[in-house]
């Protein structure tokens, strides 16, 4: 996973301050491959299903200014199916939370 | 090109700006205002077919983003005018903030994501396509507040208008 233990408290502190403390994060996409360089920072950010698109939005946005970095948020409500995207996004996810706990 | 040339071509190319603006808002609000809001993920699906629909909803999503760009561009502009300096249009969005035109920087940036994040989605989940058109139409109101308070600081900071009058009384009209 190519993302700094700095960068992973930004993302968990910055998405339960948006999305609430029940929010569930995980990191998808290119950024858990080790051997690659660069490319967007995906999220998949599982939340109640009140929060929307304008959450999802300023999400993305306090991301992006605290991490200098792209991000992409994809939202999965909790309890409803969410679309196959998320499927394929969720098959592949790893949780932030477990790479961010002391080992 | 002298000085009292290029400050003319300065202001009539913000001229140009502002009356681009009114004409943004005014096609805004005129394919906003022929739609029954909230629009729920039932409503499009029943329609899933109706290309009037779906040509006003394009147009909503077109219109809105067109606004704030050329919005966007037309601060950056007027900062020339202004003596003000901003390397960046965060720092452009910082003075226009200070300046009472902007309600805040974010809810700027939160606009913008709003916008391309939908229209970058997939659409066939009409829930999702509900839910986005209602939050433009929601954050609608926010750009027409900051058209007007924008309009309002070049007249009497900057001393320049719309380049005609062609879409003033709509503007006031929607804006008012």
């Amino acid at each position: 996973m190519r993302l700094s233990p700095q960068q992973i408290e930004i993302i968990l502190a910055t998405s339960h301050e948006v999305m609430g403390a029940d929010a569930s994060v995980w990191l998808y996409g290119s950024r858990l491959d080790d051997q690659r360089q660069g490319g967007d920072i995906d999220l998949l950010v599982e939340v109640a299903p009140a929060h929307g698109l304008l959450c999802r939005a300023r999400l993305k946005t306090r991301l992006e200014q605290r991490l200098q970095l792209p991000v992409d948020v994809l939202l999965a409500r909790r309890g409803m199916a969410g679309g196959a995207f998320v499927a394929i996004a969720r098959a592949q996810a790893q949780p932030l939370w477990a790479a961010s706990a002391p080992s | 090109m002298n000085t009292e040339t290029l400050l003319f071509q300065q202001k009539q190319h913000l001229a140009n700006l502002l009356e681009a603006i009114q004409r943004c808002v005014y096609f805004l609000d005129a394919s906003d205002s022929g739609l029954g809001w909230p629009l729920t993920g039932c409503f499009l699906t029943q329609h899933k077919k109706d290309n009037d629909l779906f040509e006003a909803l394009a147009a909503i999503n077109e219109r809105f983003a067109k606004l704030q760009d050329t919005l966007g561009s037309a601060m950056r502009h007027s900062l020339l005018l202004s003596g003000e300096q901003a390397e960046s249009f965060i720092k452009v969005l910082a003075l226009f903030e200070k300046f009472g035109v902007i309600g805040n920087i974010e809810e700027w940036q939160v606009a913008r994501a709003a916008r391309n994040l939908a229209a970058h989605d997939y659409e066939t989940d009409y829930d999702a396509v509900a839910e986005h058109f209602n939050v433009l139409h929601e954050l609608k109101a926010s750009l027409l507040r900051t058209a007007r308070q924008f309009m309002s600081y070049c007249e009497s900071q900057l001393h320049v208008a719309p380049s005609s009058p062609d879409f003033a009384a709509e503007f006031a009209r929607i804006t008012g």
